[in-house]
């Protein structure tokens, strides 16, 4: 479009397409295709990101000394874990049964009913 | 693709197994004390090294022990009540008030002294070194001034 084109022009042109009514129907479920089209790009754009996160994976992996570590590094969590774990549940049994104990050889102590 | 799967989820289980292996491996002479029908007693026997025999001894004392100290917890009980008693019907420390302190006390005296006896016998039944430590753990617990506190009326006294 001409940019010099006159200013009146352009007012006629407005007026002409405000009178316009368009007859054409919206074809049916219209509003439903156009939302299955939005998720469909949210979920192509998902799949990329995990397939980008596969990827990286997979070249990490690629290498055995990092895939080494990494089984190395959780069997080790693991095992810092669970111990630390047991050793938790071992005192506060052993610190119940002394209580126990105690209760069970001191009748200042001893639970009443 | 197939591979990475195989190193992530490899990893993730030698994890969880090793969780699982170190934790019941910590945890399995304490699992097996609680089986047993009175696990501070067998807590007595781990922690202070006791053999098969000794142990026998130890339980023999503390059942012949066990029915001496309920009725001690009767009495302190029922002397409770009465001191209870007698102090809400007064404001003032009537004779009566001091004879039954001063029989609290006796009894008191009673308990310790019985619980001292039982306590020495327990511990000559263990190797020395280990009744040494025993007598000094219970009797930190049990004997030893400001242990004791009342925690309301009618519910006899119990550990801080």
């Amino acid at each position: 479009m001409n940019e010099n084109q006159p200013f009146e022009k352009d007012e006629a042109l407005s007026k002409l397409l405000k009178t316009w009514k368009p007859e054409a129907q919206l074809p049916p479920r219209f509003q439903e295709a156009v939302w299955n089209r939005i998720s469909c790009a949210d979920a192509a754009r998902t799949l990329t990101l995990w397939r980008a996160i596969g990827v990286w994976f997979e070249k990490t992996f690629s290498r055995p000394s990092l895939a080494i570590s990494y089984v190395a590094v959780l069997l080790f969590a693991g095992l810092g874990a669970g111990y630390w774990r047991g050793e938790g549940k071992t005192a506060q049994a052993a610190s119940e049964w002394r209580t126990r104990y105690v209760q069970a050889v001191d009748p200042y102590q001893m639970p009443r009913n | 693709m197939k591979r990475t799967w195989l190193i992530l989820l490899g990893g993730l289980v030698a994890g969880c197994v090793a969780y699982a292996g170190i934790y019941l491996r910590t945890t399995s002479a304490q699992r097996s004390m609680e089986q047993s029908t009175r696990p501070e007693l067998a807590w007595l026997k781990k922690e202070y090294h006791l053999t098969d025999a000794q142990f026998a001894q130890v339980v023999q004392l503390h059942d012949a022990y066990h029915p001496k100290c309920a009725e001690m917890c009767r009495r302190i009980d029922e002397q409770n009540a009465k001191i209870q008693q007698l102090l809400a019907a007064t404001n003032a420390v009537t004779p009566e008030i001091e004879q039954a302190l001063a029989g609290a006390a006796r009894l008191r005296t009673q308990c310790e002294s019985a619980m001292l006896q039982h306590f020495y016998e327990v511990s000559r039944v263990m190797p020395p070194e280990q009744g040494k430590r025993y007598l000094a753990w219970v009797q930190q617990e049990t004997l030893l001034p400001g242990q004791m506190v009342p925690v309301g009326p009618g519910k006899g006294m119990t550990h801080r």
